[in-house]
């Protein structure tokens, strides 16, 4: 099945980026013959990765590594039935454990416990600083309808590179 | 008390709650750089306003947004939180949920968030 690319970047993300990004985004899925409820599912889940990237993006700094390790990455391909959200971002060992047992947590619920989990992380959950209420991740597991595949590479003692990959299908 | 007026930007909603006419609307695309800082003061808001209540009118509030992100999430929780207070005060409140024909996560959203704060919502389809 062909790809299709709809975005592919590798760069600094902070707020203005994000813009762009999406404006280009909203710009192709514009022209493409996609369902619109499937373009708007697939945007949601990429302003949640985004933001996610963003609130980590200060963790590590560009003067002790590489451009290729501390610029974050994400991409969306069209193949055949489905979209694919890939992103890529480094971040500290420290948080390496907390990241994946959120995610594995998440990705053994069905759709009814996500519902459940969202419901009692929003009730509890106060607005951080950054801005976040740490319902993003749960939010991507829910829009996609499928489980967030995840690869941590580590670095060196400090820092680790995450990679994670989200499906959405077309409609069914 | 002052009509809320905000104006809609490509990353935060409109918002007007016209204290006069009981008619309160959030309309657009809801991811603001700072939640806290756009979401606070409408917050503020409807705490002065629930001092003013006159029960014997109606509220109507219209919820037309094409997407919120997971932090503006907690937020609408939080204004309809404030509606139900108002509700308790014997207002009579409408609430109506807009999502766009096929939109299933913005219907799903909103059945959610009614569950969540027991109160019952009017869902309207806009058609293309």
């Amino acid at each position: 099945m062909s790809n299709k690319v709809v975005l592919d970047y590798h760069g600094l993300i902070d707020f203005g980026t994000i813009q762009v990004l999406l404006r280009r985004v909203k710009d192709i899925f514009s022209i493409i013959d996609v369902d619109k409820s499937v373009k708007k599912k697939v945007f949601n889940i990429m302003v949640e990765c985004l933001e996610n990237i963003l609130k980590h993006s200060n963790e590590v700094s560009f003067y002790d590594y590489d451009f290729d390790i501390v610029y974050p990455k994400i991409s969306i391909i069209e193949n055949g039935n489905k979209f694919i959200i890939t992103t890529q971002n480094s971040l500290q060992n420290i948080n390496k454990e907390k990241l994946t047992n959120s995610i594995d947590a998440l990705n053994k619920l069905d759709k009814e416990q996500l519902k459940k989990y969202y419901e009692n992380r929003i009730f509890n959950t106060q607005i951080s600083e950054k801005g976040g209420a740490g319902l993003g991740l749960i939010d991507i597991v829910l829009k996609s309808e499928n489980n967030i595949e995840y690869n941590i590479e580590q670095i060196d003692e400090k820092i680790s590179l995450f990679k994670q990959t989200i499906i959405i299908l077309k409609k069914k | 008390m002052n009509t809320l007026r905000i104006e809609s930007t490509e990353i935060s909603p409109k918002i007007v709650y016209d204290a006069n006419k009981y008619h309160f609307e959030i309309i657009g695309e809801s991811r603001p750089e700072n939640v806290r800082e756009f979401y606070d003061p409408v917050i503020e808001w409807m705490d002065n306003f629930i001092n003013e209540i006159n029960i014997e009118k109606e509220l109507n509030f219209d919820f037309k947004l094409e997407y919120f992100n997971s932090s503006s999430a907690k937020y609408i929780l939080d204004i309809l939180y404030k509606l139900t207070e108002y509700n308790a005060k014997g207002l009579i409140i409408t609430i109506n949920w807009y999502y766009e024909d096929g939109d299933d996560d913005m219907l799903e959203a909103g059945q959610e968030m009614s569950r969540m704060v027991s109160f019952k919502f009017n869902y309207v389809i806009i058609l293309d």
